[in-house]
Parts: C-alpha cells; sequence; structure tokens
C-alpha cells in the first residue's frame, strides 16, 4: 500500500514538473505565435492588437498559472492554430495512436513468441541461425524506409492494403507491422534467451522426464516463468510508442497524437503543444506504472525488492 | 566459444567497409560531394558513378562516404556524452543508493516519459536545425539509459563479497569504484554503447527524415533519404545505397555488441 | 499459467480491437462522394481571421461575396448579379440576387453592408489593409448596396473576390469553425488534423446543382502518401501537387493531370538594407549570377516559368515580358561587377524556410551558382514561424527564398516593394517605383498598364529581388473526374467537378 502511495504521489511530481519545464521551455522560444497567424499575407499592424487577444502580453508566470488552473479543471485551453477546443482535439488523435502502439507490441509478441520459443528449442539448428540473422536485420532497418517498402509491396504493388490515411482498422496494419517488425526482432531474443535459462532449469527437466508432453512443458511451465521479462520488455516497447510513432504517421499519413504534435510545435501553437506534452507524458506513465503492476503480479517475489 | 566469435567479427567487418570509405572521404572522394552538376542528374550506377547520381548530379559514392562523416562523427559524440553523463549518474546512484538514488531515479523517469521526438524538436527550435541539435537530443535521451544500466550494474557489484570485504578494510568508495566495481561494469557498459550507437544511427536518420536533421549541403544519410523520398521509384539507386549504408553500419553494431555479451559468458 | 494466459488475451485482445475498429469505421464507397488531399488543415474559416491560402481555396465552396473570381482570373457576380460604376469611378452599386445563407435566411443588403464594415476595420481584420480605399459602405433597400471611394481605386472588384470580403448573416458568431456562408456547400463536420466534411447546399440560387453530394478534404500532409492513396483510388483530388512528385502520375492511365501557371512569384529576395546588398553593383551581380534554367530543371523538375519580375505571366494583361535581358545569366560579368564594388569575397547567410521543399531547393542550387561567382553562401534552414519573425518581420537577413501568392490585381502584388509598406522585406527603396504604384491605382486601360511596365523594370533593374520561376499548379484528378478548373488564385471549385 505504501509503495502504492509513494508511486503516485511521484506520478503526480513528475506530471508537475514535465508541465513546467515544457510551459517555460515552449514560450522562451523563438517565433511569436501572432506572427505566424498573420502570415506573408496579413498586416503586420495587427501585430499588438492579435497578441492582445492571444494573451500574449501577460506575464509568462501569469499565464502558467491560469494554464495550470484550467488543467486541473479539465480545461485545456483553445489551440491557436484550429480556433478549437485542445480537448476534443487530442480526444480525436489519441484513439490513432493509443491503437497503433497496442496494434505494435500485440504484433510483436505474436511474431515473436513462437520464433523464441523454436530457436530456444532447438539450439544451434538451421532454423534458429535464420531467424537470429533475420532479427539483426529487422532491427537495423530504419523505421521509415521500412515504411516505404511496406507501401510499395502491399499497397502498390499488391493492392491489400490501404497505403496511407486513417479511415478503418485495416489502415493500421501496415503502420503496425513496421513497428513491430523492428520490435519483434529485439522480443524474439529476449523470449528466446529467457527461455534458454528456464528450460535449463531443473524443474523443466523434471517435468520432461516425467514424461509431460513438450508443448505442455513449453507453454504451461517454460513460458510462464519467461513471462516476466517478456512483459518488461513489451511493456517498455509500449511506452516508448507512445512518444514514438510520429515518424511513422507522417510516413502513413496518420492522424495521431505525433502528427498533431509535430504541427503544433512547426505552427508555435503554444497551448496545444503543452497540452500534448502533458497528456503524453501522463499516458506514458501510467503505462509504466500498469506495467510495474503487471510485473508485481507476475513475479511476487518483486515484491520484496 | 569460436562459434560465439563469429557475430563480434562479423559486425567489425561490416562496420569496417562502411567505416573505411568513412574516414578516406576526409582525404580523397572520386567528386566533390557538394557542387551541382545539373547535366548528369539523376544517371544510373555506372563506372563513372558507381552509385548513380542524385537529382542535382552529385555523386552519390562521393556523398555517402561524406554522409558517413556526419552520421557517424553524431551517433558517436552523442552517445559518448550521453555514456558519460549518465554512467557517472547511475554509479552514484547504484553506489550509494538510499536518497540519492530515488532523486536521481526520479529525474531519470521523468526524462524518459517525455516523449523524445518532443525533445528533439525543444532542441530543434531552441539551437536551430542542424548536427548540434540532433546530437543534444540523442545524447539526452541517452542519458537516462546508461544510468539504468549502471545503476543495475553497480548495484548488483556492490552487494557481492569481495565489495563488502574492501568496504570493511577500509578502502575509500573512490578505489572501491575506480578498481573494482568499474573494471566489473565496463562490459555491460561497452556492450550498451554499441547497441546504442546502433540506436544513434538510426535515430539521426528519423530525425533528419522529419527534417530536422543537418543542413545543406552538407550530406547526411538520413537527409539523403529524405530528399530522394519522392523518386525512389524513379531512380531507385538513390534510395537503395544511403539505406544500405545505415542497414549495414547498424547491423554491424548490433552484431558487435552480441558478440561481445557471448564473449563475456 | 496465469501470465501465460494474460500474454495471449493481450495479443488477442489487441488484435480484435484492430478488427473492431475496422469493422465500425469502413468508410462506405459512395459515387456522390469526393475525397481531396489537402497539405494542412485551414487556419479559421472566419473571413475577417483567416489568412491562409489554404483555407481560401476551401472556403471558395463555402463562401461567396459579392463577386468572385472565375478561371481566367477575371470578375463575375456571385452575390451580387450585377453592378454599376459612377463615371467618377468613386461610387460601386451593386445588385443583389435572391440568395440565402446555409442557415436559412436570406441575404438582405444588410448583412453586406455589415460584412463589409467588418472587413475594413483593422481593429476587427486581418486583411482590414486592403479595403482603405473604401469611404462607406450602404445599404439601399433589401437588395442595393452602394460603396464609396475615397479616390478612384481600380483594385477594387479584385479585392471583393477575396474571402476577407466574403458575406456572412449579420448576427452570426463562431465563425471560425462554424462558418455561415452562401456557397454551394456549407460545412458538415472539421476534424482537425483529419479532415474537413462539406455537404451539398440545395438552396444555392445558381440553377445547376453541384454534382458531389459530400465532400471530404482530407488532412495529408505528405505528398508521398497522397499520390498513392490517389492511386489506389482512396482520394480522388490532389490540387497543386509538388512537382517533385509529377513524374509518379504523368502517363498513369486511370489519373488526369492539369497543369496551369501557380500564380505564383518565387524570388531570391535580397535585403537591400544590408550593408553589401545597399550596393546596387552587387545586387545586380548576384541576378547576373542566377541561372534559371538550371533552378528550373532541378528544383521544379521543369514544372515552372522564368521569371524577370514581380507579376507572373499568369496574369497576362499586366505581366512585363520584356525584362528577360535587363539582367542576363552572365557570371563572368557578375564577377566584374562584384570585383569593381570591391566585394571579391563576399560572404551571406541565406535563410531557408523549412515548411517549403521547393524554396529550400532553390536556395541550395542558388547557392552553389553564387559559390562559382565568389560569393560564399552558408544555408541557414528555419521553421516557418522563425522564418516569419525572423525574414519577414524583423528584416533580419541577407538572402532568401520565398514564394509570394499571386493576385487578380497588380497593385495588391507589386505595392509590397513600396518603400514605406508594412510588408517590403526585402527593404527596397526607390521613390521611382513608389511614385508609379500610386499613380497606378487611379488610372485604367494602356495608361495603367504602362504604369506597371515601368515600375516592373524598375524592381528588375534594381533588384527589389532576384524573379526567380513561378511554379506550375499540377492538379491530378482521377480520371473518371471531369469539370477540373484552374485558377489563377487559390481555388478549388468543387461545384465544377462531374463524373
Amino acid at each position: 500500500m505504501r509503495y502504492l502511495r509513494d508511486r503516485i504521489i511521484s506520478l503526480v511530481v513528475t506530471l508537475f514538473l514535465i508541465s513546467a519545464v515544457t510551459f517555460f521551455t515552449v514560450n522562451v522560444l523563438p517565433g511569436d505565435p501572432a506572427i505566424l497567424i498573420l502570415g506573408t499575407e496579413g498586416d503586420p499592424e495587427r501585430l499588438d492588437s492579435l497578441r492582445q487577444e492571444l494573451g500574449l502580453h501577460q506575464h509568462a508566470l501569469v499565464r502558467f498559472t491560469d494554464w495550470l488552473r484550467g488543467l486541473l479543471s479539465g480545461n485545456l485551453g483553445r489551440s491557436i492554430r484550429y480556433s478549437v477546443e485542445i480537448g476534443p482535439l487530442i480526444r480525436n488523435a489519441l484513439p490513432v495512436t493509443l491503437l497503433l502502439a497496442v496494434a505494435s507490441v500485440g504484433l510483436a509478441l505474436l511474431i515473436s513468441i513462437p520464433i523464441g520459443i523454436g530457436c530456444a528449442v532447438r539450439q544451434g539448428s538451421f532454423l534458429e541461425t535464420v531467424s537470429l540473422l533475420l532479427t539483426q536485420l529487422g532491427m537495423a532497418l530504419p523505421s521509415f524506409w521500412l515504411g516505404f517498402l511496406l507501401i510499395h509491396l502491399f499497397a502498390l504493388e499488391l493492392g491489400l492494403l490501404p497505403p496511407a490515411g486513417f479511415s478503418s482498422g485495416a489502415s493500421l496494419i501496415l503502420p503496425a507491422l513496421a513497428l513491430a517488425i523492428p520490435r519483434a526482432a529485439v522480443l524474439t531474443r529476449v523470449v528466446r534467451s529467457s527461455m534458454i535459462d528456464t528450460l535449463s532449469q531443473d524443474y523443466i527437466r523434471t517435468a520432461r522426464s516425467k514424461g509431460l508432453p513438450q508443448h505442455l512443458v513449453l507453454y504451461k511451465h517454460a513460458l510462464k516463468n519467461a513471462a516476466v521479462s517478456i512483459a518488461s520488455v513489451a511493456g517498455v516497447h509500449l511506452t516508448q510508442l507512445l512518444g514514438g510513432t510520429i515518424v511513422i504517421e507522417q510516413v502513413f499519413g496518420l492522424p495521431g497524437l505525433g502528427q498533431l504534435l509535430l504541427a503544433a510545435a512547426l505552427q508555435r501553437d503554444l497551448p496545444l503543444v503543452q497540452g500534448l506534452v502533458v497528456i503524453s507524458a501522463a499516458l506514458i506513465l501510467m503505462v509504466n506504472f500498469g506495467v510495474d503492476l503487471v510485473l508485481l503480479g507476475l513475479d511476487p517475489r518483486l515484491r520484496y525488492e | 566459444m569460436r562459434q560465439g566469435n563469429m557475430p563480434l567479427w562479423i559486425g567489425v567487418f561490416f562496420i569496417a567497409v562502411v567505416a573505411i570509405p568513412t574516414i578516406i572521404s576526409f582525404f580523397y572522394t572520386p567528386f566533390d560531394p557538394v557542387v551541382m552538376e545539373i547535366d548528369v542528374r539523376l544517371q544510373p550506377p555506372s563506372s563513372a558513378h558507381w552509385f548513380g547520381t542524385d537529382q542535382y548530379g552529385r555523386d552519390l559514392f562521393s556523398r555517402i562516404m561524406v554522409g558517413g562523416q556526419t552520421s557517424l562523427t553524431i551517433s558517436a559524440l552523442a552517445v559518448g556524452t550521453g555514456m558519460l553523463i549518465g554512467g557517472t549518474l547511475g554509479a552514484f546512484s547504484g553506489y550509494y543508493g538510499k536518497r540519492t538514488d530515488e532523486l536521481l531515479m526520479r529525474i531519470a523517469e521523468a526524462f524518459h516519459s517525455f516523449p523524445s521526438i518532443l525533445l528533439a524538436l525543444l532542441a530543434v527550435t531552441i539551437l536551430g536545425p542542424g548536427q548540434r541539435t540532433v546530437l543534444a537530443a540523442i545524447a539526452i535521451a541517452n542519458i537516462p539509459v546508461f544510468m539504468k544500466i549502471t545503476r543495475a550494474s553497480f548495484m548488483q557489484q556492490s552487494k557481492f563479497e569481495y565489495v563488502l570485504a574492501a568496504q570493511a578494510l577500509g578502502a575509500s568508495d573512490w578505489r572501491i569504484i575506480t578498481r573494482h566495481i568499474l573494471p566489473n561494469s565496463v562490459r555491460v557498459i561497452l556492450v550498451q554503447a554499441s547497441a546504442s550507437f546502433a540506436g544513434a544511427l538510426l535515430a539521426e536518420a528519423s530525425l533528419s527524415y522529419l527534417g530536422l536533421g543537418v543542413q545543406p549541403p552538407q550530406p547526411s544519410w538520413g537527409r539523403m533519404l529524405r530528399e530522394v523520398q519522392s523518386i525512389g521509384d524513379m531512380a531507385p539507386w538513390t534510395v537503395i545505397f544511403p539505406g544500405i549504408a545505415i542497414a549495414l553500419i547498424v547491423l554491424g553494431f548490433n552484431l558487435m555488441a552480441d558478440g561481445m555479451r557471448i564473449k563475456g559468458k | 499459467m496465469h501470465s501465460t494466459t494474460m500474454l495471449k488475451r493481450f495479443c488477442v485482445i489487441s488484435l480484435v480491437l484492430l478488427v473492431l475498429v475496422g469493422g465500425s469505421n469502413l468508410a462506405v464507397a459512395n459515387a456522390e462522394t469526393i475525397n481531396i488531399a489537402v497539405p494542412t488543415d485551414p487556419d479559421s474559416f472566419d473571413p475577417t481571421r483567416s489568412v491562409a491560402a489554404a483555407t481560401a481555396e476551401i472556403a471558395f465552396n463555402i463562401y461567396e461575396g459579392l463577386v468572385k473570381s472565375t478561371p481566367d482570373g477575371q470578375v463575375t457576380g456571385a452575390l451580387a448579379s450585377h453592378w454599376e460604376i459612377d463615371p467618377s469611378l468613386k461610387i460601386y452599386t451593386f445588385y443583389l440576387r435572391e440568395a440565402y445563407f446555409h442557415n436559412g435566411s436570406r441575404v438582405t443588403a444588410a448583412d453586406v453592408v455589415n460584412a463589409l464594415n467588418r472587413a475594413r476595420d483593422p481593429e476587427i481584420s486581418q486583411r482590414a489593409g486592403n479595403y482603405q480605399a473604401i469611404d462607406s459602405v450602404s445599404a439601399q433597400g433589401d437588395n442595393q448596396v452602394i460603396v464609396e471611394l475615397k479616390e478612384p481605386y481600380a483594385p477594387l472588384l479584385y479585392e471583393l473576390t477575396e474571402l476577407a470580403a466574403a458575406v456572412y448573416p449579420k448576427e452570426s458568431a463562431g465563425l471560425a469553425n462554424r462558418p455561415i456562408g452562401t456557397g454551394p456547400y456549407k460545412l458538415e463536420e472539421w476534424r482537425p488534423n483529419q479532415y474537413i466534411k462539406l455537404t451539398r447546399f440545395d438552396q444555392h440560387w445558381s440553377e445547376q446543382q453541384p454534382f458531389f453530394a459530400d465532400v471530404y478534404f482530407r488532412i495529408m500532409p505528405d505528398y508521398n502518401s497522397a499520390v498513392v492513396s490517389l492511386k489506389t483510388g482512396s482520394i480522388d483530388l490532389i490540387p497543386r501537387l509538388e512537382a517533385s512528385l509529377f513524374h509518379q502520375v504523368q502517363g498513369v492511365p486511370n489519373l488526369a493531370v492539369y497543369a496551369a501557371p501557380m500564380n505564383l512569384v518565387q524570388l531570391l529576395a535580397v535585403n537591400n538594407a544590408r550593408p553589401a546588398l545597399s550596393d546596387l553593383r552587387v545586387r545586380q551581380a548576384i541576378a547576373m549570377a542566377i541561372n534559371r534554367d538550371q533552378i528550373i530543371i532541378g528544383a521544379a523538375w521543369g514544372q515552372a516559368e522564368k521569371l524577370y519580375t514581380g507579376l507572373s505571366p499568369a496574369m497576362p494583361e499586366f505581366y512585363n515580358s520584356n525584362l528577360e535581358d535587363l539582367l542576363p545569366y552572365e557570371p563572368a560579368r557578375a564577377q566584374a561587377l562584384l570585383q569593381e564594388a570591391g566585394y571579391a569575397n563576399l560572404e551571406l547567410t541565406m535563410t531557408l524556410p523549412s515548411a517549403y521543399p521547393l524554396h529550400v531547393q532553390t536556395g541550395e542550387i542558388i547557392a552553389d551558382q553564387l559559390r562559382r561567382v565568389g560569393i560564399n553562401v552558408k544555408i541557414e534552414i528555419v521553421e516557418w514561424g522563425t522564418w516569419l519573425e525572423k525574414v519577414y518581420t524583423q528584416r533580419d537577413y541577407d538572402l532568401s527564398i520565398i514564394g509570394l501568392t499571386g493576385k487578380l490585381d497588380p497593385h495588391t502584388i507589386l505595392s509590397r516593394y513600396v518603400s514605406t509598406n508594412s510588408r517590403n522585406f526585402t527593404n527596397f527603396n526607390s521613390p521611382e517605383f513608389d511614385r508609379l504604384i500610386s499613380e497606378g491605382i487611379s488610372v485604367s486601360g494602356p495608361e495603367r498598364r504602362s504604369i506597371y511596365d515601368q515600375a516592373q523594370e524598375i524592381m528588375t533593374r534594381e533588384v527589389a529581388g532576384v524573379f526567380i520561376m513561378d511554379p506550375m499548379q499540377i492538379n491530378v484528378l482521377n480520371a473518371q473526374i471531369k469539370g477540373w478548373q484552374s485558377y489563377p488564385v487559390y481555388v478549388i471549385d468543387v461545384a465544377a467537378l462531374y463524373k
């Protein structure tokens, strides 16, 4: 219980620090949002009154406290760029990124668990050599390059899947694959090595010598033991993906958090940047927390550390 | 054991294949990598231009040679910085534990939860796009990684009997760290450095793809890929060769990391 | 047992989620729906607020003013069926036709007066500067609007075609994301960063109903993915495709390509106020070191027209086509001029906006060309926000490349080079030029043309900037869709399209 309380306090403190750091970094940056709104066609004479409208004439501290107050009451303010409330903007983009991240990790697990186990069981076999080679290759390719390749192959040549945009779940398959391949490569190795560790342990040998069928030994006893390390690596990938899908969102034209953030930062839409950073950070911290709880559930030994 | 060394040597070989031309490029390139010759644009590979020419008629082979300077230097400096800072902090955290540990780990977690791409975007807007920015962004992203790994190793080692014995004998912390723990942690850190180097090369490519990286006319592999994205179907060599350069050297560093892991066991 | 199931469950759940989303969201293919790829969201649908071209091209379908532009750059009636101009050229009388707003109410003269008065109020409108020639706007009855000018102002009708002069109901609020206009389409839904959905407005005054009932403008910042989507059929139209992607759509059987001058003036902005650059010889040397043919091949894939003046050939009435030989490409003379001016080893910085690949590529080639005559150019690529602040507003730069959006009237385009103009970011200063521009607004016919001919010659000879090219606007459609109209201004005329 004490552990829970400490974690929650630490979560809140971290979030506050992130909000403050983001707000002040973003606010000292060059590039005045009022100038951006006017562009090359507006009248520069309008600058001052526009700054007033946007509240930019106030001191940064005042704006920060105003913003914090809004945040606590669930109001993230209005986007300068889109002239709409930020809440719904993020709500529209969040599912895309979330689904993409979850689907990628899911796919990566789906690919890596059978291959990893296969490698562990048949150590030194041809299968292992080929798989290890492929995983190395999977980790070495830049994800956007993989994205070009997948679009070219599955969308243009074969016409099987939509190449870009977000119109249905099928739109997520290629981007999720582009993100999953390098991660599957890492996970395959984790599965393999933890399975090798587990399989060499006494109780597995005992189970085998008792004549338990191979798949039961593997999936019931060995995988259970290896699950801790697999889950913790998968958790790390999930949190990384929540903040790291931007390149793939760009390649596949997906309207997720990453694209919104890139657009907001380039347009100097300060309220939107702040909102996005705080929401993403909160999301990541919560997933981190969740993963830790899952790990505790999987391996009671960790509770006493 | 002999089989275990294979990844290491294959890795070293791949790294050499890409790194040696890069080193040569400091003294010599077949063509000027920057000057444009619009008349010979988009030529397929030939005996004059081994890898063909790009949309401005520049020799791709020369550009890939020189591009390596940028990509490799940025990655080396970024990983080095991350290793130095992260390693030091992690060592403190792991060795002294308690309060220091808690504080440092909380900061590390905050950094970790900060979307790394936003970090890069912030860096771009503060420093302006370019080498420094990419370097800073990758270095900062690497600090918590090295911090965690060094901390874990130090924590583990400091519970070992030989450290406890040294402490009981009244050896200073400095001596214990530098003489006893560090030599035993070096391998873990180096393995991570090799893997991080591979990651840094990919990160540089991604940031350049988003247009946040190195400035023209200076070539970098990532920037080259961004510039030719739309002409890939028409002049595939412009996309294939820089991609192979990245993949090969990343593969090299990953294999080297593997080799070192196996060798130590 | 427990942990294995958990892992399995996670995989299964993520797949089920995918399928669920896939099932519920599948776009229904509809013959009366058109999907158009656009690179960015509009800035605001409030006519007094919007300054982005990206908004104007969509808003053309939603809003109308008294008049609108035609594909050949002329002015035709929109809400006004016709108009009369008093012989003094100062009083315009517009006669309104029977038209309805998207909210069902009838358009009255009072609505027009309100909209125009707001458009010219500097406290309200971002574009008020364009309407300062207007002295008063008044209603006569329910369907006549009288616009009185302070003095004759030839560009007035063109200015009234702009989004800033669009008409909306007098009592409306929140137009920024809930526009109410009179156009053939109304806004149904705007999901920022995803799409803008328009639906056909059945009460439009035009007899002809548009073919497409639903219009989606899908936000696709990356043209590569837009092109792939066009080829696979999930997008029907890409307006203003980047030239570097032209080869991908050329000769594809089920695609139709329409190319026309964009009416965009791309120039090498030369900061006339910088010490070295205030020397006319240096500016002329820069102009003569530039090989436009190479730039157009290298950066625009041959899809552009060379420019030697600040107007585009898309405006044939005023474009001065005799300036080509004024400062031709002669690197040797450029070098000599630099020697003469005492700048044999000049160092300059070129600040480029990263958001525009065409300008960045042009800049790279120009930097290379300038290096060949001994000017060492350092390239600095900045984000759009930084560019606007540093280059455009503070004018703190040596060289830059930018494209200036074309308008229908030469005054609107050329007046920005007047020494006192707040948008004169090249710091061009020529009293003769200033005088010509102020004369141009009060005359018409051949006399007006001759004034702008002279003005263009001055800005080219004295290098207000080095004008490079007008890129082609390459519009690509699914070949089943007919009726595409290219405009010399930012317009996507959806109502004209049919299958």
